[in-house]
């Protein structure tokens, strides 16, 4: 009897292997470009005369990212419904996320972080999921864009500055941007240290936006020259070679969805005036 | 305050983003300054002046970096 479940799980689980390879693999011969065709693309290559659909193919990266936030608030919508005090199987898994998101960021931030605990979990789910988005057959991970990235990491700047403006002073957060002068030497010195420190500043949105738009772009073109390539091999016979890539894709993404998030921590970690007893433990070690 | 693992994590993360933190300013004040050039008709001035504070920038950021998380390993 067992057994029998057993070998039902397994032919099922063949099957969907099957038909996700399958899908994978005929998305990959239908165009000439080493990135794992989406929906979209195939829409347009068919009917690309049809206004809606060469709308949908200028915005597509918008459209995907829309489609993954809706997911998304979906998703937290319908598992925190019906908030009971035992939870149930969905809603556990939603609050073991939630919990283990608060408890990474306040390990780093601190208790005074609790604040910026929703801003910064909703970047990690959102950026996770849409990096997550090129494992499934004919979708697309909006966060191979340029637009997309650039667009959350201005989100982490703004906030970064309002805290910075928010804290200090608008002057005062001036002062602290010219390196804080005190003699007349250092006050000399303004002109050049004014500039560096605006560009740092400017630099920080790029390196994010930079990192997690080069890391999903190189991962997506990995999985699609290589569908590609399992695909005109030994042509009638598909090869699925994109599989050990999609593996690696998996532990990418989660590690670009976890750096930016680290990374817009420590930005607004930057933008906390500190408690002067963990700047001096810093300074002595 | 942070625990040990969480400085560890903000360790793990600044250091992820050095390498973004020397190459971009600069990169950045080229642009920078290619585009404040062709406003004020001054053509190479401000792109090298830009880039090399961009440098400057890069290295003080690796040096703050250092100096604020650096401790522990």
């Amino acid at each position: 009897m067992e057994f029998e479940r057993i070998k039902k799980i397994i032919k099922l689980t063949f099957l969907m292997a099957l038909v996700f390879f399958g899908s994978d693999l005929y998305a990959a011969l239908a165009t000439p470009v080493p990135e794992v065709p989406n929906f979209i693309t195939l829409l347009y290559k068919k009917y690309g005369d049809i206004p809606w659909i060469s709308f949908l193919h200028q915005w597509e990266s918008l459209f995907f990212s829309i489609l993954v936030a809706s997911l998304i608030s979906l998703v937290f919508y319908f598992g925190s419904r019906k908030n009971t005090l035992v939870p149930s199987k969905f809603q556990n898994f939603l609050e073991w996320v939630v919990e283990s998101l608060q408890n990474f960021i306040l390990d780093v931030l601190g208790p005074e972080g609790k604040k910026f605990v929703p801003f910064l979990g909703t970047l990690f789910i959102y950026i996770l999921s849409m990096n997550w988005m090129v494992l499934v057959p004919f979708m697309k991970a909006p966060s191979s864009s340029f637009n997309i990235t650039i667009a959350l990491a201005i989100c982490v700047f703004a906030r970064a500055q309002y805290l910075n403006i928010k804290n200090w002073g608008f002057f005062g957060f001036l002062y602290h941007m010219a390196g804080s002068p005190k003699g007349a030497i250092e006050w000399a010195m303004v002109p050049l240290m004014f500039p560096i420190e605006v560009l740092t500043q400017i630099t920080r949105p790029f390196t994010l936006a930079l990192r997690l738009f080069g890391n999903v772009i190189g991962e997506d073109i990995l999985i699609g020259v290589f569908a590609l390539f399992g695909a005109i091999l030994l042509y009638p016979v598909l090869l699925p070679l994109q599989i050990p890539f999609m593996f690696l894709a998996l532990l990418t993404s989660l590690m670009q969805a976890l750096v930016f998030t680290l990374l817009s921590t420590v930005y607004i970690l930057l933008s906390i005036p500190e408690p002067e007893s963990e700047v001096s433990a810093l300074d002595s070690k | 305050m942070s625990t040990e693992d969480g400085n560890q994590k903000r360790m793990l993360a600044v250091y992820l983003t050095i390498p973004f933190v020397l190459a971009i300013p600069p990169v950045l004040g080229w642009f920078i300054g290619d585009w404040l050039d062709g406003k004020l008709n001054i053509r190479p001035v401000l792109t090298y002046v830009l880039i090399l504070l961009g440098f400057i920038a890069g290295f003080k950021e690796l040096f703050r970096i250092i100096k604020r998380f650096g401790n522990g390993i």
